[in-house]
């Protein structure tokens, strides 16, 4: 039996790294210091792996080669006019790299699950700028931990032990020494553990942000209540917030992908801003996907932009709503996609499922999804971190090293070396025809 | 593949180092490095007749990788639509003006004859993100500062006076996360803008720490003196963009002036972008250049060096890990502001701005950089840059150049200039031009001595194969009376050629290389390096949210990893 | 006057098509067969206008004398009209992004829906779409704190979600309802909304104008009454009312007005008694 320490924990993006995990015969037997989610990772992931990869032949897919599959994804990219290549929170940024230039190789569309989840933060960001930290900073200092639309108990389970409200920082003791408001639209399992609980209006987020924001300018509210809070309410908030000695809002999709979106963001941006005219505020998504955040900064300085990246004219370009895989799936405008371990037949909705399934579809993941259910061409892949090593970003963007602690069955590859054999096979094609 | 032999045949060469000043003369390169000479036969011939042969350009301060900078790239996608590069045969697209993507940062240093550009700013937390970031910079030599100023482990060992302990520290993390540098950013204001505080004088304790911006800055100058590191203490220092904040330059320099003990002529300071803190005035109406007294300074002592952090009429990005300063910025502005602090070590933040001519303080800022750079009597001491993107982007340097060596050019745009800035300036009175040599001197020869790579800056026997040849022929181009004809020169490279390789050809890249990435490795005694391991070791949980193990970076994630070993006093 | 028409094939392809060719400034002083070897992208496929459309007619030499006229509706074309200076063009069916984006003059009009980002970063000139607009018209770029800065746009059907975002100049009026958040961010300019807006009209605007005819939702905290007119001024135009006048966004520290029809919005009837 081999103890493996300091392992990074590679299910959401508080990519915890202080797991050990011990190995018995290329078997994971044990994850200590993991949550729920991490433990049951560790200790299931050899459930409803994919043995092989598949090829669809005469309408049915069938067990394939590897390079027969490799050959046919490849294929399904050159010969397409506008190709997308989606998904990769979930895989090393290593895989990202070779994601990125395959995308630029076959002039495609990359994007990844930032789409759907804190993409619009990005676009308030464009706008705005943002006040952030590192996750240390809240542990040390914050005395005021907001929670908007995002639910850390249940989403992110050890957040708070580690990082925020429970976490026994360098100028506070834990949760004695600090206050956790949560602002969402039903009392959560957060919300059950907080000081204060401002219940809002759903899809009301933007006008409570604004109205905390003139109250913070001491300017007259001329409404009873807004989003469904009183105004003496959100005066008395506005309050809180200005007195606190060091605030930090940490926001989820209940936020980002609730009416208005990015203006949202926008918003809650702007909030911290305004904030720290009077004191130290802070403001940080929950990010969900454990490597979601690796795959927007490595998009970001190799390409200047973190999602939705269209290469089609040669070079780089990007407009959430133009160049998103979601809207162009929507248009209608795509030939093809390869998606890396994601589940967009499942996930989006059912009208763009089904333009999905209407041009060629190629899957690489470790599991059996919906998507790779109806793919054209599947190819199984290692988990990484659990089965290969790599490079994932936190959710304050602190880059850790992930382990290998166990082989991959025989045969199956990580993301990384599956792109680089579709690239390779790409650029032999394109020769081959040019 | 081993690079092949080259001859640069009859070129015209410049080398300060070796006293070469403008001799027509082969160049031969063998294996990646300058030689005596190579067989004529199997060498490929570069005929270099009427163009310029140097070493290849050597940036000792510009910011091209890592959390800040992709933080500016996240903030400025309205920045990259000004700058669209496709994909070709040998280059990858990208990117960027003010922050351009990492291979376009790589290509466009490589095509305009620079082979080597230091990373200045990078918190140690997040150096496996630096560092990756250098290993997708194609075409240069690279290298990072590790920030300490607001390091809570410095401030304590120094609270406690252990001074062996700081020194082994200092060591063990640029070992540890592959640092190359000491860099400080207005050392102690960091942490108190943590609280919501502002940039500090020297000598106000930091709050929580009981320690003072001097004794920091006197202290990691002197375990960086101790550890006989490459390049001596950078600092940016305490007080930047504040009028009058002469003063506190001068202080800070003159505060580690015993530490260089008698006049050894080595340096055991490095004040960076000075232009951003030397100004006299008291508020931002008076504002005036404080270049005189600076000069004044660094005419009358051997201990420090500087660059500039020139600024250029443009729509530009700043970034630093000056906080406090960007907060300052952006309440002035309006502009858009990202602040990123860093549990334990540092803080970051990011505005953008628009350097306009007919703007006062603009003005100022830009007449003050000149002034610095031609007040400044010894080129040695006097790195041209423009802090890359803060005062301008480094695309620009050509532009700067032909200030430095033509009255003209500055002339040119002195006249454009706010008129109340105009008529508070000394810069229409100084006469001074750079000479070529000069030029050179603060672009390579210069920046390589003081970042203590003996291998780089020349063109000596025995020097690393970085070169640059520019279709620039004294005969009919004269800087100082047709400076657009230089700029034209310098901005495109004939050929560019990296560890004997020819990268670039008639200003374009023609082969992608990686580059190496340096970084420092002091060995101090087994003793101390067990005590501070300890140290670390108990305080790490608490202070970090990361695990040990985790935050030294293994050198397998370094592409060309080359550690430089040196051995410590301690 | 002279006059190229484009009429588009049939089974036009269904990937991006960037037509960014299409504008009097690169027609003028073209023959039809040139004009059919302009450059245009299909997805990643480099090809020429000829590819997608028949070519017909005479060309000036001049864009200020040239009308073009597309028929056939191409709803995943990009940038039609895209930096015009001068002239028209007449759009016969729908259109898609980013039609007359950063136009400085000439005329655009859609005879059918135009999809997001029409007129983003636009000038001057005019824009005129009979059908419905997207989102974000008249709006900026990504990360560009400037939207419209001159000009007109009409659109006589629906307009999508943030219209006129960042917009400092210009008029936009909207016929029929607005999305969400019209004029966010707007420092300048006006925009007349005939029908209705689901609400957060003018969300963070320091400067400008909005004159919301039909109903809308609250208002955001922002905003504070300041008077009832009977008429709302919105460039030259008198819009008969009575309108509530409310001026914000306090939240921005912004001195923008809006006009929100009294009788349509008996909602917002509480703000009477802050007068």
């Amino acid at each position: 039996m081999q103890t493996y320490q300091d392992v990074v924990c590679t299910v959401c993006g508080c990519l915890c790294d202080d797991i050990e995990v011990d190995v018995d015969g290329n078997k994971v037997m044990k994850a200590r210091n993991a949550c729920a989610m991490g433990t049951s990772k560790f200790l299931s992931y050899t459930h409803d792996r994919i043995e092989t990869p598949m090829v669809r032949k005469n309408g049915s897919t069938q067990p394939a080669n590897l390079d027969e599959a490799v050959t046919k994804v490849a294929e399904m990219l050159v010969n397409a006019k506008y190709p997308a290549i989606y998904g990769l929170a979930l895989s090393s940024c290593e895989a990202v790299k070779v994601a990125i230039e395959l995308t630029e190789e076959v002039g495609g569309v990359m994007d990844n699950q930032s789409v759907v989840c804190h993409g619009p933060g990005v676009l308030g960001l464009h706008e705005i700028g943002v006040s952030t930290c590192s996750l240390g900073e809240i542990k040390h200092r914050a005395d005021l931990i907001i929670c908007w639309g995002c639910n850390p108990d249940e989403a992110h389970p050890r957040h708070f032990e580690r990082y925020s409200y429970t976490a026994k920082g360098r100028w506070r003791n834990g949760k004695a020494d600090r206050k956790l408001v949560v602002v969402d639209v039903r009392q959560t399992s957060t919300a059950r553990k907080a000081d204060k609980f401002v219940q809002i209006d759903q899809g009301k987020d933007y006008e409570l942000v604004n109205a905390l924001r003139t109250a913070l300018r001491n300017e007259q509210i001329q409404q009873e209540k807004v989003a469904g809070v009183p105004v003496e309410d959100i005066e008395e908030l506005a309050e809180l917030l200005r007195n606190a000695e060091f605030g930090v809002i940490l926001f989820g999709l209940g936020v980002t992908q609730t009416v208005g979106k990015g203006r949202n963001i926008d918003g809650l941006f702007s909030l911290t801003r305004d904030l720290n005219k009077y004191t130290k505020f802070q403001i940080m998504p929950a990010r969900g996907h454990f490597n979601v955040n690796g795959v927007n900064e490595v998009s970001a300085w190799q390409t200047g932009f973190p999602y939705g990246i269209d290469f089609s004219h040669g070079y780089p370009w990007y407009n959430p709503g133009e160049t998103t895989v979601t809207d162009i799936v929507r248009r209608g405008e795509n030939d093809a996609m390869l998606v890396i371990a994601s589940d967009p037949i499942a996930h989006f909705p059912k009208d763009l499922a089904n333009r999905i399934r209407k041009s060629p579809l190629a899957a690489i993941d470790p599991v059996h999804s919906v998507t790779t259910l109806v793919a054209d061409v599947v190819i199984p892949s290692a988990f990484a971190g659990i089965e290969c090593e790599g490079i994932a970003y936190r959710m304050d963007g602190v880059a850790l090293p992930l382990k290998k602690v166990v082989e991959p069955s025989q045969g199956v590859l990580s993301d990384e070396d599956i792109l680089k054999k579709i690239l390779g096979k790409v650029r032999e094609l394109k020769g081959r025809s040019g | 593949m081993t690079p092949q032999n080259i001859i640069i045949k009859n070129g015209t060469v410049f080398d300060p180092v070796n006293r070469i000043d403008g001799e027509v003369m082969d160049i031969a390169v063998s294996n990646g490095k300058i030689v005596e000479r190579v067989n004529e036969s199997s060498a490929i011939v570069i005929d270099a007749s009427g163009k310029v042969v140097l070493a290849g350009g050597v940036d000792i301060h510009s910011h091209i990788a890592g959390p800040k900078v992709n933080m500016g790239r996240i903030l400025r996608p309205e920045d990259h639509y000004r700058n669209l590069k496709p994909k070709t045969a040998v280059k990858r697209s990208g990117v960027g003006t003010s922050c351009p993507s990492t291979f376009t940062t790589g290509y466009d240093y490589s095509e305009m004859g620079y082979t080597t550009v230091f990373e200045p700013a990078n918190p140690p937390l997040k150096m496996l993100h630096v560092i990756d970031e250098l290993n997708d910079t194609p075409m240069l030599d690279k290298a990072c500062y590790p920030l300490f100023g607001n390091n809570w482990h410095v401030m304590e060992y120094l609270k406690d006076n252990r001074h062996d302990e700081l020194a082994a520290y200092v060591a063990w993390m640029l070992k540890s996360v592959k640092g190359y540098a000491v860099k400080l950013v207005n050392p102690g204001g960091v942490e108190n803008w943590k609280w919501g505080g502002e940039t500090t004088p020297l000598d106000e304790p930091v709050k929580h720490f009981d320690v003072t911006p001097r004794q920091i800055i006197q202290g990691m100058c002197n375990a960086v003196k101790r550890l006989n590191l490459p390049h001596q203490m950078h600092i940016h220092a305490n007080m930047l963009g504040t009028p009058g904040n002469y003063e506190t330059a001068l202080e800070t320099l003159d505060s580690v002036r015993q530490i260089a003990g008698a006049n050894d002529g080595k340096p055991v300071i490095h004040l960076t972008h000075v232009q951003f803190n030397i100004y006299g005035g008291t508020n931002w109406m008076n504002l005036s250049s404080g270049a005189e007294h600076l000069a004044k300074y660094i005419n009358n002592h051997n201990h420090a060096s500087i660059d500039i952090g020139q600024i250029v009429f443009s729509d530009t990005t700043t970034m630093t890990a000056d906080g406090p300063f960007e907060f300052k910025l952006q309440g002035m502005t309006g502009a858009r502001w990202i602040n990123g602090d860093i549990e334990a070590e540092t803080g970051c933040g990011i505005v953008p701005i628009h350097y306009k001519k007919s703007n006062y303080v603009h003005a100022i800022m830009w007449i003050t950089g000149l002034e610095a750079s031609l007040m400044i009597d010894d080129p040695w001491k006097v790195c041209m840059t423009t802090d890359h993107p803060n005062g301008g982007y480094f695309t620009t340097y050509p532009r700067v150049m032909a200030w430095l060596m033509s009255k003209k050019a500055r002339q040119k745009l002195t006249n454009k200039v706010n008129k109340r800035a105009r008529s508070k300036t000394a810069l229409e009175s100084l006469d001074r031009e750079y000479t070529f040599s000069e030029v050179l001197i603060s672009t390579r020869a210069g920046t390589a001595r003081l970042l203590g790579l003996k291998n780089k800056g020349h063109l000596g026997v025995g020097a690393d194969a970085d070169i640059a040849i520019h279709d620039l022929d004294f005969r009919k181009i004269d800087p100082s009376t047709t400076p657009r004809k230089f700029r034209k020169a310098m901005q495109k490279a004939v050929y560019t050629i990296k560890d004997g390789e020819i990268v670039v050809k008639d200003g374009e890249v023609v082969k992608s290389v990686p580059g190496r990435i340096y970084w420092a490795d002091a060995k101090v005694s087994d003793d101390l390096a067990r005590t501070v391991e300890t140290d670390l070791r108990q305080k790490f949980q608490d202070y970090y949210t990361v695990q040990m193990s985790n935050y030294i970076i293994a050198e397998k994630h370094i592409v060309n990893s080359t550690p430089v070993r040196v051995n410590a006093e301690v | 006057m002279a006059d190229i028409t484009l009429t588009a094939k049939a089974n036009p392809p269904f990937q991006p098509l960037d037509l960014r060719e299409i504008s009097p400034d690169n027609f003028a002083g073209k023959t039809p067969e040139q004009i059919a070897s302009l450059p245009i992208w299909i997805g990643n496929h480099p090809s020429t206008l000829g590819a997608v459309f028949d070519v017909k007619g005479e060309t000036s030499a001049t864009p200020q004398d040239l009308t073009i006229t597309i028929e056939g509706g191409l709803p995943n074309s990009r940038r039609i009209g895209a930096k015009m200076t001068a002239g028209k063009i007449i759009i016969n069916g729908q259109t898609g992004i980013y039609a007359g984006a950063e136009m400085k003059n000439g005329q655009i009009i859609v005879n059918g829906d135009a999809g997001e980002w029409a007129g983003l970063a636009m000038k001057g000139g005019s824009i005129e779409i009979t059908g419905n607009a997207g989102n974000f018209l008249g709006a900026a770029y990504r990360g560009a704190r400037s939207g419209m800065k001159g000009g007109i746009i009409v659109v006589k059907g629906n307009a999508g979600s943030e219209a006129a975002a960042w917009m400092s100049g210009g008029l936009i009026k909207i016929s029929g309802d607005a999305g969400l958040m019209p004029g966010i961010h707007m420092t300048g300019g006006s925009i007349l909304i005939g029908g209705n807006c689901p609400g957060r009209v003018g969300a963070s605007m320091t400067g400008g104008k909005i004159a919301v005819v039909g109903k809308t939702d609250d208002l955001l905290a922002g905003f504070q009454i300041e008077e009832i007119k009977d008429k709302a001024k919105i460039e030259n135009d008198k819009i008969p009312g009575p309108f509530y006048a409310f001026s914000g966004d306090n939240a921005e520290a912004g001195t923008g007005k809006l006009f929100i029809h009294k009788e349509k919005n008996p909602h917002l009837a509480g703000y009477e008694a802050f007068l």
